[in-house]
């Protein structure tokens, strides 16, 4: 918005001299709608902050306080402590959140980056056949797998496990994952590594420290979708792990509000320290994330 | 520095042949130029030497040693390709730094040698920049320095210069062929343009449709093409074609076309006699073309199409017949459109062909 506002006097003074700087009425609309998504994006977390900081009457309190009078960290304490009766399985949940989202974000990239490398790159019997094998997947909707895969789990023992949701989420992931790389790969020029190969590096070599770096925007993007994707999933959590001790986040906060179910600051408090990990991601990660998207790639 | 010897080489890709049974040596030294249109072979015939290629058949050696085998980081070859393929993400200094590390060759080793290949190429003050800093000029002579900071076996060009505008590439053009005679290592440099091969190989070989169609000096090749796709493809403008059938009355010998008759001189009387059939292919460039006023006493009927000054020269675009061919004048010409001329032919600087084979008589 700033950024708007602020290019535009410029450019009007260069093109029409220094006149008065015009604003145009699209402009206005246009900053009118961001306005409206702005806020539609950040209410709904403003008023979850919001709520997790009230005690539980001044949470039902009519009408609603917008800003609490008396801010409390006391829901925070209490789903962060170690000890207690809460604390420990937020905690648990978390770590399960976590380990699932990670080891998904980690073999997902290991297996996504050279299979997409393999597409760009090489000739092979049946490539593009394969190609589509790993798209058409995309065009069902999640959860018509849902028996199916849990039949499979069953049958390799992996039910009430991490692996079941390891796995599934990967095959989710990966389509779009070795989809988008691709057309990374596809867009940096073949002769850079076939330089690198003729000044003495292998392929794999060639593709490590010429490649790689280059199509680390990509990585990442792949990588912050696959985490996201994983880290908020909630069908298959339910349906594949029974053990307590198991539980990944959003299915654990379901059952926070089925026994807690008076407790709203203390779901809104579980709720805001569960979307903290995917804020940090985005911030550290935002740069990388929005050059992989509106780049493509190396320019040539 | 070696020599590079292909024996047989073929290369195809499913049924199409892009590389047909190619003989060739080039010597320790030597400037080759591999010269053809898009899609003759010729970068394929490079990429074969390279390693980025495998061969159907055939074999490759370089310095004595087939390498048929061996992945290129093992054929101590260099290369610069036409889009410079220079690492993006590495400044200058690194980029003609990376293969001297991918060779393990010491650090101090490495700053004399980038600083020396830097000073030869006058790119010494851009040692910092990252390459899209660099104009397309500065890229060029970056990615020459990346070959020439080791010291390969040989150098593989692939049109390096196609990218660089009119006068930026005459210039290059000099320097490389310095930098060659200063350093004559063995360079193969592909290329489609004719004039590149002629002004900087020691050798040229001539491929079209995946064979090789000559390997001669420019002056071969100039003065000498095998056939009607090498004379046709060395000169510009480009040679004149003109076919007809050789017939004899009253004791004099010519070439008959559509609408015009060339008489023949003795020593080309008894090189049409080679002839598979009585047709033959006329060739002659511009320069061996004389355009005449039209009451002169020697040479053929003509008319003026169009003339094209150049300052220097003017091209006149005559109709011989029903063929149009194009002979050069000194820039004093004035002529006019439709103007009857006579248009006589350099008997000696006749280029004569079988109509059949194509081949040289």
């Amino acid at each position: 918005m700033t950024t708007v506002s602020a290019a535009h006097p410029t450019v009007r003074a260069r093109t029409r001299g220094w006149s008065r700087p015009r604003i145009n009425a699209l402009d206005v609309v246009g900053a009118v709608w961001l306005v409206i998504l702005l806020a539609f994006a950040v209410i709904p977390m403003l008023w979850m902050l919001s709520t997790s900081l009230k005690g539980q009457f001044a949470a039902l309190q009519q009408p609603p306080q917008w800003i609490p009078s008396n801010p409390t960290l006391q829901q925070y304490q209490t789903l962060l402590s170690p000890t207690g009766t809460v604390g420990p399985v937020f905690l648990r949940y978390f770590f399960n959140s976590i380990l699932v989202s990670t080891t998904t974000t980690v073999l997902g990239v290991l297996v996504a980056v050279p299979a997409a490398y393999a597409f760009s790159r090489f000739k092979f019997p049946g490539r593009d056949l394969l190609f589509f094998a790993v798209l058409i997947r995309n065009m069902f909707p999640v959860v018509v797998f849902l028996i199916p895969l849990f039949i499979l789990m069953r049958s390799l023992h992996l039910v009430n496990t991490y692996w079941s949701l390891i796995l599934t989420y990967m095959t989710f992931g990966l389509p779009l994952s070795i989809w988008l790389l691709k057309s990374f790969y596809d867009n940096i020029p073949e002769e850079l590594e076939r330089a690198a190969r003729i000044d003495g590096a292998s392929r794999f070599k060639a593709f490590w420290l010429i490649i790689m770096p280059l199509s680390s925007p990509g990585i990442v993007a792949t990588a912050i979708y696959a985490f996201i994707a994983a880290w908020n999933e909630y069908v298959y959590a339910l349906t594949f792990l029974n053990s307590e001790s198991l539980l990944t986040l959003p299915v654990g906060l379901q059952h926070f509000f089925t026994e807690f179910a008076t407790n709203w600051p203390g779901l809104m408090a579980a709720a805001f320290i569960m979307s903290v990990p995917v804020v940090i991601m985005f911030m550290v990660l935002q740069k990388q994330f929005v050059r992989a998207l509106t780049e493509g790639a190396v320019k040539s | 520095m070696a020599n590079v010897v292909l024996d047989d080489v073929v290369k195809s890709f499913g049924d199409v042949v892009a590389v047909d049974h190619v003989n060739l040596e080039i010597e320790d030294g030597e400037f080759m130029a591999l010269v053809g249109p898009s899609g003759c072979g010729k970068t394929t015939t490079l990429n074969m030497v390279a390693g980025l290629i495998e061969l159907t058949s055939g074999t490759i050696a370089i310095g004595g040693k087939v390498v048929n085998d061996l992945d290129p980081k093992d054929r101590d070859i260099a290369m610069v390709f036409q889009n410079y393929a220079l690492y993006p993400n590495k400044s200058v200094a690194e980029n003609l730094a990376f293969p001297l590390q991918m060779r393990k060759v010491s650090k101090s080793d490495i700053e004399v040698r980038v600083k020396r290949a830097a000073e030869i190429l006058s790119i010494s003050h851009l040692l910092n920049r990252k390459p899209r800093q660099l104009s397309g000029g500065q890229q060029q002579r970056v990615a020459l320095g990346r070959a020439l900071v080791r010291d390969p076996k040989a150098f593989l060009m692939d049109e390096p210069l196609s990218n660089l505008d009119a006068m930026l590439r005459v210039q290059m053009r000099s320097e490389l062929k310095r930098l060659h005679q200063q350093f004559s290592t063995t360079v193969i440099y592909v290329t489609h343009d004719q004039m590149e091969a002629m002004t900087m190989a020691d050798r040229i070989a001539v491929m079209s449709g995946g064979v090789l169609q000559q390997v001669g000096t420019p002056d071969d090749i100039y003065n000498r093409p095998a056939n009607t796709f090498v004379a046709g493809f060395v000169g510009s403008p480009a040679m004149n074609f003109l076919s007809g059938n050789v017939t004899t009355s009253n004791d004099e010998t010519a070439i008959q076309g559509s609408g015009w008759t060339l008489p023949l001189s003795q020593r080309n009387i008894s090189r049409v006699g080679g002839s598979t059939t009585s047709e033959v292919i006329v060739g002659a460039r511009h320069t061996n073309l004389t355009v005449l006023p039209e009451d002169a006493t020697s040479g053929l009927p003509a008319r003026v199409y169009t003339i094209e000054p150049t300052g220097d020269l003017t091209f006149v675009h005559v109709w011989l017949g029903e063929q149009l061919v194009v002979a050069s004048t000194p820039g004093t010409y004035h002529g006019v459109a439709d103007q009857p001329i006579r248009l006589e032919f350099d008997q000696d600087r006749l280029y004569l062909f079988d109509a059949e084979t194509k081949r040289a008589l």
